[in-house]
């Protein structure tokens, strides 16, 4: 297996856009089933070696598509919104963007305050779990409560994941349906001021959160209180009391906790202290939900919602290439991503050997499509499964059945 | 003698079947949802006295609601009435109550006073982004409460008359979803919901009920209580009036605009917008900004500017809220991007800020993109902010933990017994009751009305050490404008002039 470098990125990229970056199935996607003109006025942006951005740029067909992207070779490609004109007519006093796909776009970064396995640009398959939980938590509730159907999760490069809603319905959301939408699915808020992050308030929890409480359920002890030893050090005791509001139970806490020295023991203390207070009725109202609050501040996604919220946020594309770490921004299959581990996702130079590795051993070269020779095969194929699902609901486009007058 | 014409001519067109129907179906109940101009003619006095009594609402709305932000809509909406009938504005007392069905004791006249002011303005407010913000936000202000106001008749008739269809949920469904609905539904009982009727409506028209999880959802849909229907018609209500005000900003209103018989409403209405919501005249300069954020900053904005000058850095929402503010204390674009250089830079190359911040900035102060000039954040906007991972921004009383708040707080040098007070009021979730209270304990001053946007405790604030200023002078026999002055042990007084034609002595 060989080591990625930067600086052999200029020279596998053309190898990359050539043979293996999958323009067909690619193509079909964006194009919708040919949605008059939606392609065309769809804005991509390119970085180019030595940081050189363009935006605004917009292709007419699938052969412009790749005939520029061969030129070009872009470091990184960015896809933008579909705007009223061509992104070639940016300076027409009306131009604005009027649909674009539904995205979120969840970032390890934003989990560097719990997780304790990693830090900064590394990733591994322990920390690699809160994206587990994220998708499984987000897929659900976008499909359950907002019957969304067309998901597609990608695998963001290095440490993170975004899904793209692709229905119809989604696409057309104007930007203050987008913000409630993600606001709606946001739970854990507070900034660095804020040491606790999620309130469940009242007696009855709403469904969408229960969900998600059930889900987490399954990993918070696992995850957190044994792989990631949240309660491990005071420094952890600290900030996990942080997130209990009233001063007297969190002192009480500190004294019970403290007693015990794996974080383990810590967890169960704090668990039988509340759920023993709770018997007895002595557990103030506030406190009610203590415990799911506290799993969900760990582990419910923690999303950005600037991204979801603007018309014309540009969003990676799904197969860029990561320019620092070589490997490859591929789909999964979110019913599966228990199963899935940025460890092994496909590096460029890896998928380059692979081709070569091929070709020396079989006749039939030029007849087998060269991704299939690769790992990144797999992906292709849950990208072209999608984009195939995508493809059934093109012949009509359902009415908006909201109220107009 | 007044002379009167069809005061339609001149509209762009907004092309409805059948539109005189229509025109006189929307007189013929109290509270309509303005879908289309009036068609009929109407005497060029009552245009003028009409706009002006709204002008006059518009302007009661605007300053009595951020009072009563805390209570619920009944107090808010006494709170309006009492103003309204202080000042004899008897047609939208009456508006404002009416149940909307049966004898409300709102005539026609009324009626129609009601419809030709807000066609009028809207057509005068649609020509600037910061007027359209302005009318946009003060008539849903006005259409909720009068909406609250609808007795169940009232809403059906409402229903009805605009053709709208909610789809109530038959008891088999109920049932099936009696749980979830118990659930997620916010504030109701078991009775409740059992005695409720519960419709489903699309999510996107429901927007603030599911940003808030207040409502059960499924595949799409929310299951609102009958008595969240309001919320769906303020929704419809804001996307019409929204998209009306869009497409009159791109159409040509000369011909109203330049028509003689207009001139002083058209002014007036101008002129009185303008006073409603002047921006920032003093000129501050960067190095003044330290001293600022001590002794004139409200809590979030010395919050973000210790930030700032502590981690080099903002993350997006924060540096929109305390660019703005910037702005609207009067720090010209230059001395902004001054700022934020000599912060960002240090932890960034120049490049990576000129390729990446700086053009945000000036978007902010309208110098890029379509050039609108952002209007500085109230207090109503910070509080309803979302606060993610990482942010620093938003209000410091409701966004910063306790213990937190508490500390900061003790840095400034707030007394444990004033502080005792102001968390008092946090913990009753009266966020700007307690910032006018530190408001006050740090100008040892009472304040008039309560705080309700940043820019204007500066202003405020600045009003207060100025005077202070003036008796130091005074006193001191000084000349000119003194810039900064050590007065008390930690209080600094600053005086912002445009001239700096100061011959006096500085020295102490």
């Amino acid at each position: 297996m060989s080591s990625f470098s930067e600086d052999s990125l200029t020279d596998m990229l053309p190898l990359y856009y050539k043979r293996l970056f999958p323009f067909e199935p690619y193509f079909r996607w964006l194009n919708y089933g040919n949605e008059k003109g939606y392609f065309v006025r769809r804005e991509f942006s390119f970085t180019l070696v030595n940081d050189i951005y363009i935006r605004f740029k917009s292709f007419n067909d699938l052969d412009e598509l790749e005939k520029d992207i061969y030129k070009e070779r872009p470091v990184k490609i960015d896809i933008g919104a579909v705007y009223n004109l061509s992104p070639r007519e940016k300076n027409h006093p009306n131009f604005s963007p009027s649909e674009k796909e539904l995205v979120f776009d969840i970032d390890m970064t934003d989990y560097d305050d719990i997780r304790t396995c990693c830090s900064g640009a590394d990733i591994c398959d322990k920390c690699w779990k809160f994206m587990v939980v994220a998708c499984k938590v987000l897929d659900a509730a976008l499909r359950e409560d907002f019957g969304f159907e067309h998901l597609l999760w990608v695998f963001s490069g290095r440490r993170g994941i975004h899904c793209w809603v692709c229905d119809a319905v989604a696409r057309s959301l104007p930007d203050k349906a987008r913000g409630a939408v993600a606001e709606y699915l946001q739970v854990v808020t507070g900034g660095v001021n804020m040491t606790k992050k999620v309130n469940i308030f009242g007696d009855q929890v709403h469904h969408s959160i229960q969900r998600a409480i059930n889900i987490t359920k399954k990993y918070f002890v696992n995850m957190c209180i044994e792989e990631q030893d949240v309660l491990g050090t005071s420094k952890g005791v600290t900030q996990f009391l942080g997130a209990v509001a009233d001063d007297h139970l969190r002192d009480e806490l500190q004294k019970e906790l403290m007693k015990h020295t794996t974080s383990l023991d810590r967890w169960n203390a704090f668990l039988a202290h509340v759920t023993g207070l709770k018997e007895k009725g002595m557990l103030k109202k506030r406190n009610q939900n203590l415990v799911d609050e506290i799993m969900l501040q760990y582990t419910y996604p923690r999303l950005d919602i600037n991204v979801s919220k603007g018309l014309n946020h540009l969003l990676k594309s799904p197969f860029c290439v990561h320019p620092k770490t070589g490997k490859i921004c591929v789909p999964f299959n979110p019913k599966l991503v228990e199963k899935f581990s940025p460890l092994t996702v496909p590096v460029l130079s890896q998928l380059i050997e692979e081709i070569n590795e091929h070709d020396s051993k079989n006749d039939d070269v030029k007849s087998v499509k060269d991704y299939k020779k690769t790992s990144i095969y797999k992906s292709v194929v849950i990208f072209e499964t999608f984009v195939r699902g995508l493809e059934e609901t093109f012949k009509k486009r359902p009415v908006s059945n909201s109220m107009e007058f | 003698m007044s002379v009167s014409r069809d005061k339609r001519k001149g509209l762009p067109k907004i092309s409805i079947v059948n539109d005189r129907c229509r025109a006189t179906a929307e007189l013929s109940r109290d509270l309509q949802l303005y879908a289309i101009p009036p068609s009929f003619i109407v005497p060029l006095a009552e245009v003028y006295r009409s706009v002006t009594e709204r002008l006059e609402v518009l302007r009661i709305l605007q300053h009595t609601l951020p009072k009563v932000l805390a209570k619920n809509v009944e107090d808010q909406k006494s709170a309006v009435l009492q103003q309204l009938q202080k000042q004899g504005l008897v047609t939208y007392a009456k508006l404002l109550v009416s149940c909307g069905h049966g004898e409300t004791g709102v005539i026609i006249k009324e009626r129609i006073a009601d419809y030709v002011s807000h066609f009028f303005l809207r057509l005068i407010y649609s020509q600037s982004e910061e007027w359209r913000h302005w009318f946009l936000n003060r008539e849903l202000e006005l259409f909720r409460l009068r909406f609250h106001s609808l007795s169940a008749e009232g809403v059906t008739n409402f229903l009805e008359e605009y053709g709208l269809w909610f789809t109530p949920i038959s008891d088999e469904e109920k049932k099936s979803m009696m749980h979830n609905l118990l659930t997620s539904t916010a504030n109701m009982s078991q009775a409740d919901v059992a005695t409720t009727t519960f419709f489903k409506v699309p999510y996107i028209d429901v927007l603030d009920l599911i940003s808030d999880r207040k409502v059960y959802m499924s595949g799409g849909y929310a299951f609102i209580p009958f008595k969240d229907i309001t919320s769906v018609f303020c929704t419809l209500f804001k996307n019409h009036l929204c998209r009306a005000l869009e497409e009159l900003s791109v159409s040509d209103v000369d011909e109203v605009k330049s028509d003689e018989r207009f001139q002083p409403l058209i002014s007036h209405a101008e002129w009185f917008l303008h006073k409603t919501n002047n921006s920032g005249e003093t000129v501050v300069a960067e190095e003044d900004l330290d001293a600022l954020s001590q002794v004139s900053f409200p809590p979030c904005m010395r919050q973000l500017h210790e930030s700032i000058r502590k981690t080099h850095h903002a993350k997006h929402g924060a540096r929109l809220q305390y660019g703005l503010f910037l702005k609207g204390i009067g720090l010209p674009l230059e001395e902004s991007i001054k700022f934020w250089k000599t912060e960002l830079t240090k932890i960034m190359t120049r490049e990576k800020f000129q390729k990446e911040y700086l053009y945000s900035i000036r978007h902010n102060y309208g110098q890029e993109g379509r050039r609108v000039s952002y209007t500085p954040y109230s207090c109503a906007k910070i509080l309803s902010e979302t606060i993610g991972i990482g942010d620093c921004h938003g209000c410091p009383f409701k966004h910063n933990s306790a213990q937190i708040l508490k500390n900061r707080f003790e840095s400034y040098g707030i007394p444990p017994s004033d502080l005792q007070i102001i968390m008092n009021l946090v913990f009753e979730g009266q966020y700007q009751l307690a910032c006018s209270k530190y408001f006050e304990i740090i100008h040892s001053s009472a304040l008039e009305k309560v705080i309700c946007d940043p820019n204007e405790f500066f202003k405020q604030s600045q009003k207060i050490r100025c005077n202070y200023e003036e008796k130091m002078k005074e006193n001191y026999g000084r000349n000119g404008n003194i810039k900064c002055v050590k007065t008390d042990k930690d209080l600094v007084a600053v005086t912002i002039s445009e001239s700096d034609n100061s011959e006096g002595d500085n020295s102490k």
